[in-house]
């Protein structure tokens, strides 16, 4: 009998010690776990704060660049403006006050020119105050009229006054060959296009 | 009590005390994960924001740069023009009186040049009167006159003040009353008193054409 209640004794005794060691296992082990991921989500967190702090300073950084761009094309419209307001001034004039044009100039004029009359686009031009001559190109077959502009940045550029053709006359030369890019085609010798003067008349 | 009982109570004690401090101990490791989940989370939200912020903002930065570039590189031009209209020369043309014009044409010499038909024809006087007017300032025209014989004349006109348009021969430096229908040389052309041209059924004026 005192046999049989030791042994029950003994049995409750490791019972409990087992429960109790499981429960320090497991409680142990689960704070581990816990304070892994407890450590991992701090260090997680502490590289986005940093990742944050770098992207906040690329921001700032890119905000300071912003405002120091802007305000250079601020600057720049402003300087703009002055050069295109001088331009204009410079660019206007009458009949009674002519300047040479650059090319672009020339070329701004005869695009928003809807003449084909070469007397009436030498009228206008003037009245733009922009310099523009009268051209005789005297061939064997007759006489063919052109414009010329005296220009500043290309030298004397002659057009014909209703294609605008580009032409570079020289005497002694066929006037078909003297078109930029022959838009009619190389001169034969039935053309009777043989530049023989070239009268310009400002 | 006896000692099982003791034993028992003690363990049961321990059992509970341990279980209630796991408990705990897990319930406040569980709440600092979810609060620093939560901070994670609004971190990661700020970061997202801020980058979305970043790519903006350099948005932003490349139009500008964009711009920019338009815009110096359309100034640039404008520089480049402006430096040479304000170098160039400026044209300043005068209508002239009628004493300028007598003074004009007493001083041009273009008159006293021959007539050649091939190398200085009427065409050459025109021209040459007409640009040494218009590089003294006086503003002159070119003007082609078409004849009825098929050849065309070019004489030279100004526009005097007070007066208005008057025509010139500048092979002569004689006034010209030019008219549609008259004969250039005979009916138009003032000539001194006792001189005449003779009337020629080519040299009637058919129109003519004035280029300032």
């Amino acid at each position: 009998m005192i046999t049989k209640n030791n042994g029950v004794k003994s049995k409750s005794l490791i019972i409990l010690v087992v429960i109790i060691v499981l429960l320090i296992t497991v409680s142990a082990s689960g704070y581990y776990i816990l304070n892994r991921l407890y450590s991992e989500l701090t260090d997680e967190k502490q590289s986005l704060e940093n990742e944050l702090k770098v992207a906040m300073d690329q921001v700032n950084d890119s905000n300071v660049e912003l405002n120091q761009i802007e305000t250079e094309l601020e600057q720049h419209e402003i300087n703009l403006e002055e050069n295109i307001s001088k331009l204009q001034e410079l660019k206007s004039g009458n009949e009674y006050y002519l300047h040479d044009p650059t090319l672009n100039e020339a070329w701004e004029f005869l695009e928003n020119n809807e003449e084909t009359d070469i007397q009436k686009i030498i009228d206008d031009a003037k009245n733009r105050g922009l310099r523009c001559g009268y051209v005789e190109v005297a061939m064997e077959i007759g006489v063919f009229e052109l414009l010329v502009f005296d220009t500043l940045d290309y030298d004397m550029v002659y057009l014909e006054c209703d294609t605008y053709y580009l032409v570079y006359p020289v005497v002694g030369l066929n006037y078909f060959d003297c078109i930029y890019e022959q838009p009619y085609g190389p001169s034969h010798p039935e053309d009777n296009d043989m530049i023989t003067e070239i009268l310009v008349m400002w | 009590m006896n000692k099982n009982k003791k034993i028992t109570v003690i363990g049961a004690i321990i059992i509970i005390s341990l279980s209630m401090t796991s408990v705990s101990g897990f319930h406040t490791i569980s709440q600092s994960i979810s609060v620093i989940e939560q901070q994670k989370k609004n971190i990661e939200n700020d970061l997202n924001d801020v980058n979305n912020n970043l790519i903006v903002v350099n948005g932003q930065i490349s139009t500008i740069n964009n711009e920019i570039n338009h815009v110096v590189e359309y100034l640039n031009e404008n520089i480049s023009e402006l430096e040479k209209l304000q170098s160039c020369k400026r044209y300043e043309m005068q209508d002239p009186t009628y004493s300028d014009i007598i003074k004009f044409l007493i001083n041009d010499k273009t008159n006293e040049k021959s007539y050649d038909y091939d190398t200085f024809n009427c065409a050459n006087y025109a021209q040459e009167v007409n640009n040494n007017a218009e590089s003294q300032g006086i503003r002159c025209a070119y003007v082609e006159v078409n004849l009825s014989g098929g050849i065309p004349h070019a004489c030279i006109a100004f526009n005097i003040i007070d007066k208005g348009i008057v025509y010139y021969e500048p092979q002569t430096d004689e006034n010209v009353n030019l008219g549609i229908g008259k004969d250039y040389w005979a009916d138009c052309v003032v000539i001194s008193p006792g001189y005449y041209y003779e009337s020629d059924p080519d040299n009637i004026v058919e129109g003519f054409t004035l280029y300032w």
